[in-house]
């Protein structure tokens, strides 16, 4: 059976060109942009989860797309694009932001951190093991943005009451309704216990 | 890899006449169009009878609904597809179109198929007894009109998958609820040997019900992969989710019952209309699931069930399918014939309780549901009082009951393989992926306990059509620990036998007289006869021992569903006509629970999202053009956290159930389906005004209420 990954595949590897309907001219391989995409790039400098980045991007481009694409961070994840449901919020200089609403240009000189950013290389964020304890992720794709805003709300608010929780995170949208134990997990955190 | 961006129709119906690519074929790294002109052909697929199935190609030029696949682009990135597909010069043929289920039985109304508007060419019927007996024997009659909307699952996780053929073998890495199912259907339509076909997908964010079978972006995937020879990401954007990824059914009720003054039911008369879409492509049907016929005693019983086509998405399962629909109705109809009869709404429930299935007379294995109304009314502080009665300034308060009755399980296969590992731990392989609900979690849990060994020593590998058997086709239908668990069980089971086998030899005692706990084998009866499992492991060297078990047959002679009682209560606005849901004491009967943290989270979650569905969620829609207005994720109401109860409180009220070897039954959908009518009661408790059109929005309670301004 052929070793192919889906991690593999996003980097480029196992791709074998033949009988394109349109042949690829000029492409550099190297890189998977097209050439004449958009405008021209911008050099762009943030730091993401402590660590320094210098990247060329092009302005049209979203935080949440060159996280999760050029620095291969996909904790956070893209769902509606439109700033409608959390589930790209990283912390932008402390502040929760939704990541596709911003454009990557708009970090620059910023510091970012995403959900990968809370752990402390094997060691949990309390929040990230009070979901574990409370059951607070069912199928998971809201944890990472979920995690990061009440990240940023228990920074601001570390004993933000059941009621102050719930606000923090009405903009956080989960479809699996894990809405109770999300407020437990995050609870059980702001009272230390 | 290559992005793939799907092109959906703008019209209800009709044909695409014309496609001009010219101008997106010469944006820099788009690398193919797919028209339905060079989509490759299919082939001929055949039923398990034989018949040919006829189905839309993947992408065609006829439109039976606003959001049907015309044509794919397929670029270098994302981006170029995107800006190519916008480019494309698409001139369509329209025809007249029906969007709303009241216009298609209408004489005139154009037919959508050979056969018409009307599925089965009739409506699909159920009697017992004698309903005009029943209405002349009832002292009380009652009849009502309910329905329902649109529900979107929007799991966050969108369809999405990556194509890639290598030496023959198509692999997708994909978002779906089953790869077994996946696979299967991919082998029927495509033509191919299964063992060339490979599914992966462990983890899903999210599915609901919308991923259990293959959909048309699986073959356009595919299509692109295999023309292009590269790798296709093919993923859908929140808009395409709402208009083209299938939904809940709409539907339309009219319940005719009667009571004698006591309560007792003597006849229940149920027509349903459910809006079916264009086709029954991917279809669970869009109504009629046999609630009535069971939830309670009642000699006469008579249901009708129309489902017809209209120019929009077919309906595809939503967590408890036509049950949520119909029990909403049900459920408020019961309350109101209980206030007909002037008897407390639970007490009139319990007065109509049955017993045994009323549909076969079988018993059932297990049937805690007076339990559940019991320990529910107790824990919620339940006493009935009159409509309108509790004021708080502009607020009022109302308390509701609604009731479930939901799912069976009749014998499907399933495979699991158990393996010891040289050092004693263990490796269990299931093709069953992880929905959310945590069953990979109570797969580890089963087999660790019958293997006698730690939760840590313990990996499931699931999620590759390949890699794994056949131990379920897809989650869905609340029933995958209870068909799943039990071929673990038998599994672990037998690889103990093995290992206690190897060590009696080896010890030269009987092996039932060996016991593992906690990872020791030991003897019951020579405590000096012990040893780690790692020990007798690994002294069989490269002598893996490895067992298969399977699902065990159906229990005769009963019944099997799952139960469950609600109690709510919401405070109404009555200025602004806003409902908010307080508290909730949700009971369930649903076996064993082999992990009570991930039960909780499936009743809490399911109700949260039976309130979405009681009083947030439709789809508003252009009657004229059959076009999505709300098609976004800021004027579709999904739940938030400010919306779910802050008081939600959860009930065991079950018992083992003696139908399987893990004494489960299944959790997944009974919550939504509870959910919708103790809601909707409550808020009639509230104003004193009932709302029979779900979603129950601030403008149908203000109607209600008689106050809403003209503007």
């Amino acid at each position: 059976m052929p070793r192919v990954t889906r991690r593999g595949l996003f980097r480029g590897a196992g791709s074998a060109a033949a009988a394109l309907v349109f042949p690829a001219a000029g492409l550099s391989k190297a890189h998977p942009r097209a050439p004449g995409e958009g405008d021209a790039r911008r050099a762009v400098e943030f730091a993401v989860n402590g660590a320094p980045h210098r990247l060329d991007v092009e302005p049209c481009r979203t935080l949440a797309e060159v996280i999760r694409e050029d620095l291969e961070l996909t904790g956070t994840k893209v769902v509606c694009d439109r700033a409608s449901c959390g589930a790209c919020t990283v912390l932008l200089d402390g502040r929760a932001v939704f990541s596709c609403h911003l454009l990557a240009a708009q970090a620059d000189g910023g510091s970012v951190v995403t959900i990968e950013g809370l752990s402390e290389g094997e060691t949990l964020h309390p929040l990230q093991q009070a979901f574990i304890e409370f059951d607070a992720a069912q199928c998971g794709f809201c944890t990472p943005g979920m995690i990061v805003a009440l990240r940023a709300a228990l920074d601001r608010n570390p004993r933000a009451t059941a009621g102050e929780i719930r606000r923090s995170i009405a903009g956080n949208l989960c479809r699996c309704a894990a809405y109770d134990h999300i407020v437990a997990a995050a609870l059980s955190v702001a009272r230390g216990t | 890899m290559l992005h793939c961006v799907v092109v959906r129709s703008r019209i209800a119906r009709g044909r695409v006449a014309s496609i001009d690519g010219a101008a997106a074929q010469r944006v820099p790294g788009v690398r193919l169009i797919l028209t339905p002109w060079n989509f490759p052909s299919m082939p001929e697929e055949r039923s398990p009878e034989g018949e040919i199935v006829h189905r839309r190609a993947p992408i065609a030029g006829d439109v039976r609904f606003v959001g049907d696949e015309i044509a794919a682009v397929v670029a270098e990135t994302a981006a170029a597809a995107e800006r190519a597909a916008n480019l494309l010069v698409i001139e369509y043929e329209t025809s007249p179109a029906v969007i709303e289920p009241e216009d298609s039985l209408k004489p005139g109304a154009p037919p959508l198929t050979a056969a018409g508007n009307l599925v089965g060419g009739k409506a699909e019927v159920y009697e017992r007894g004698d309903l005009r007996a029943g209405e002349s024997e009832a002292e009380l009659v009652l009849e009502r009109a309910y329905s329902t909307e649109v529900q979107h699952h929007n799991p966050l996780e969108p369809h999405c998958c990556v194509a890639v053929w290598q030496r023959g073998v198509l692999t997708l890495f994909d978002s779906n609820q089953g790869v077994h199912a996946v696979k299967d259907h991919l082998v029927a339509r495509l033509g191919l040997p299964e063992n060339r076909v490979r599914v992966v997908n462990e983890y899903v964010g999210g599915g609901f019900g919308s991923k259990n079978r293959s959909k048309p972006y699986h073959y356009i995937a595919a299509a692109a992969a295999k023309m292009t020879g590269r790798p296709v990401r093919l993923w859908t954007d929140r808009r395409d989710e709402f208009i083209a990824s299938r939904h809940r059914a709409k539907s339309r009720h009219r319940l005719r019952g009667g009571v004698k003054k006591d309560g007792t039911l003597t006849f229940l008369f149920h027509e349903t209309i459910g809006q079916d879409g264009a086709d029954r492509l991917l279809a669970g049907g869009a109504a009629g699931s046999g609630v009535t016929e069971r939830l309670y005693r009642c000699p006469n019983v008579r249901t009708e069930v129309l489902q017809v086509h209209t120019n929009t998405q077919s309906p595809v399962v939503f967590r408890g399918p036509l049950a949520a629909e119909e029990t909403f109705c049900l459920e408020q109809f019961v309350d109101e014939l209980a206030h007909l009869a002037g008897i407390d709404p639970l007490e009139f429930r319990l007065r109509n309780f049955a017993e045994v299935d009323q549909v076969s007379g079988k018993p059932y294995s297990s049937k805690g549901l007076r339990r559940c109304y019991e320990s529910g009314a107790q824990r919620f502080g339940w006493r009935w009082r009159a409509p309108g009665s509790v004021r708080d300034g502009v607020m009022r308060r109302g308390i509701g009951v609604g009731s479930a009755i939901l799912g069976d399980l009749d014998y499907e296969p399933s495979l699991v393989c158990v393996g010891w590992n040289a050092d004693g731990t263990a490796t269990v392989t299931a093709g069953v992926s992880d929905i959310g609900t945590g069953v990979e979690q109570v797969l580890v849990q089963i087999a660790a306990e019958e293997l006698g060994i730690g939760l840590a020593e313990v990996t499931l590998v699931m999620g590759d059509s390949l890699a794994t058997p056949y131990s379920i086709d897809s989650s869905y239908g609340s029933r995958t620990t209870m068909l799943v668990g039990p071929a673990v069980r038998a599994a672990a089971a037998d690889a103990r036998s093995q290992i206690l086998a190897v060590a009696a030899k080896r010890w030269n005692v009987a092996a039932e007289d060996l016991v593992i706990s906690e990872s020791v084998i030991s003897s019951r009866y020579d405590p000096t006869r012990r040893a780690p499992v790692r020990d007798v492991a690994r002294a069989e060297g490269r002598e893996q021992i490895a067992a298969v078990g399977k699902r065990h047959a159906a229990m005769p002679g009963v019944a099997i569903a799952n139960f469950a009682a609600h109690f709510v209560e919401v405070a109404v606005d009555a200025d602004t006509g806003q409902v908010r849901v307080l508290r909730a004491v949700c009971a369930h009967e649903c076996g064993r629970w082999i992990n009570p943290l991930l039960v909780e989270s499936q009743i809490q979650g399911g109700f949260v999202q039976g309130m979405g569905m009681a009083l947030f969620e439709e789809r508003s829609m252009d009657r004229r053009n059959g076009m999505m207005l709300n098609d976004n994720m800021l004027s579709y109401f999904v739940p938030t956290a400010r919306d779910a109860p802050e008081e939600h409180v959860v009930i065991d009220a079950g018992s083992p159930d003696p139908s399987n070897t893990i004494n489960a039954k299944g959790i997944g959908e009974p919550p939504l389906v509870a959910a919708g009518g103790a809601i909707a009661n409550a808020v009639y408790n509230a104003i004193g005004a009932r709302v029979r059109a779900y979603p129950i929005t601030p403008d149908k309670v203000l109607n209600a209420l008689g106050s809403v301004r003209a503007d």
